[in-house]
């Protein structure tokens, strides 16, 4: 099920404000050396390719994390999807 | 005086521990040196690494997270502290080669996991191997190794699918896929309407693809492949089977690319299990023999 955004800005934004409201602990006050391998995202980010491409938020779980109408726009990736195949 | 002079030099740890080391048998990368990363939850490759932790886990009951060695892993001590019938993510798998490249997934539910309902995840019922989901799994390794160069590489990955054929491919590992010039990546395949299938490994530009080699199973298998002067070519195997060769291309990779996947978490994501990758930004066709010869003594693959 895919969250989908008209840009990556936003698709990072939200996903990040996610990782904050779970209680990720790259977010807390810790030393910046110490957040290599820390954990930044909740979700997995695609986008499509080409001129313009929208993003989406690939949600696997953590549900609890979005808003009622964002959950309730879930769905597969659209089908003009532009995807690069393997030539 | 004398007496005790001996005993404190017996008792000092400093100089115990290094008799010990000296006689500790040489590991893979001990013999076969220059590796730029390598990875395993299997076994230690490195005699300077022994006794470290190999992965780091995130157990999903709370988020907590530990380090595990290879023994750790298998007696019951990750499973015990995941708890009963719990899972844990790799959160860290650490480079074993000494350069300090561990590797890392940034995003909580693409991180593989190694402990699955209070199993470890294992290439045979005994190697412990991370657990790839097919949906959207991956550890990208781009930052880690960024730009390869496609003339002067050796991988070795210890791998099985857990299911052929597929549609769409699944990626077990990519070191580039620069579209037209920069590929280096290997997968399996599935052709309509002769439902073919096999394994692929893709090379430099568009259809420098080496598809020759026998086909796609869920056995455990040593997938590697060689570019370099010595050698003289780009060639890739699968345990002792050549899948063939193509020239060679001095272009370099770049974007996202790593284990598990293409660049995306939904590109041609893998559906397997992975023990071990080792790469070597240098021609390593001298070795390959004994190189092999290391792995198949451990991992039994053929």
């Amino acid at each position: 099920m895919f969250l989908l955004f008209n840009s990556e800005e936003e698709a990072v934004a939200r996903n990040v404000q996610a990782a904050k409201d779970a209680g990720f602990s790259y977010y807390a006050d810790i030393p910046e050396e110490e957040k290599d391998m820390h954990t930044i995202y909740v979700w997995g980010m695609t986008h499509e390719e080409g001129e313009n491409p929208r993003y989406a938020l690939d949600i696997e779980g953590g549900q609890d994390l979005l808003t009622e109408e964002e959950v309730s726009s879930l769905g597969d990736l659209p089908e003009d999807w532009s995807y690069e195949i393997l030539d | 005086m004398g007496c005790l002079g001996r005993y404190v030099i017996i008792m000092n740890p400093l100089i115990t521990g290094a008799i010990a080391s000296s006689y500790r048998e040489n590991l893979l990368l001990d013999d076969y040196s220059g590796a730029v990363g390598a990875y395993s939850v299997s076994r230690y490759l490195k005699k300077d690494f022994t006794n470290k932790a190999v992965v780091q886990l995130r157990r999903d009951s709370d988020g907590a997270t530990a380090d595990f060695t290879p023994t750790e892993i298998t007696d019951g001590t990750a499973t015990s502290w995941a708890g009963m019938g719990q899972s844990a993510r790799v959160n860290i798998w650490y480079d074993q080669s000494g350069n300090g490249n561990d590797i890392s997934q940034s995003s909580l539910y693409n991180k593989p996991y190694l402990i699955i309902s209070g199993t470890v995840q294992t290439l045979d019922g005994t190697k412990a191997a991370v657990d790839f989901d097919g949906t959207n799994d991956a550890i990208w390794i781009n930052s880690q190794f960024p730009d390869i160069v496609l003339n002067n590489i050796s991988v070795f990955c210890v791998a099985k699918y857990d299911t052929v054929p597929t549609t769409p491919s699944e990626c077990l590992y990519s070191l580039g896929w620069t579209a037209g010039s920069g590929r280096f990546f290997m997968q399996n395949w599935s052709s309509s309407p002769s439902y073919e299938y096999g394994y692929y490994f893709g090379y430099a530009g568009t259809w420098d693809a080496l598809t020759g080699g026998p086909s796609a199973d869920t056995s455990k298998h040593l997938f590697h492949s060689i570019a370099g002067s010595t050698l003289g070519h780009f060639e890739a195997w699968v345990d002792t089977t050549s899948m063939g060769y193509v020239t060679l291309s001095s272009n370099t990779t770049s974007g996202t690319y790593g284990l598990g996947g293409v660049n995306s978490v939904t590109s041609y994501a893998f559906d397997g299990k992975m023990s071990e990758f080792i790469l070597y930004q240098s021609d390593q066709y001298s070795n390959i023999a004994s190189i092999r010869s290391n792995v198949n003594s451990y991992y039994t693959l053929y």
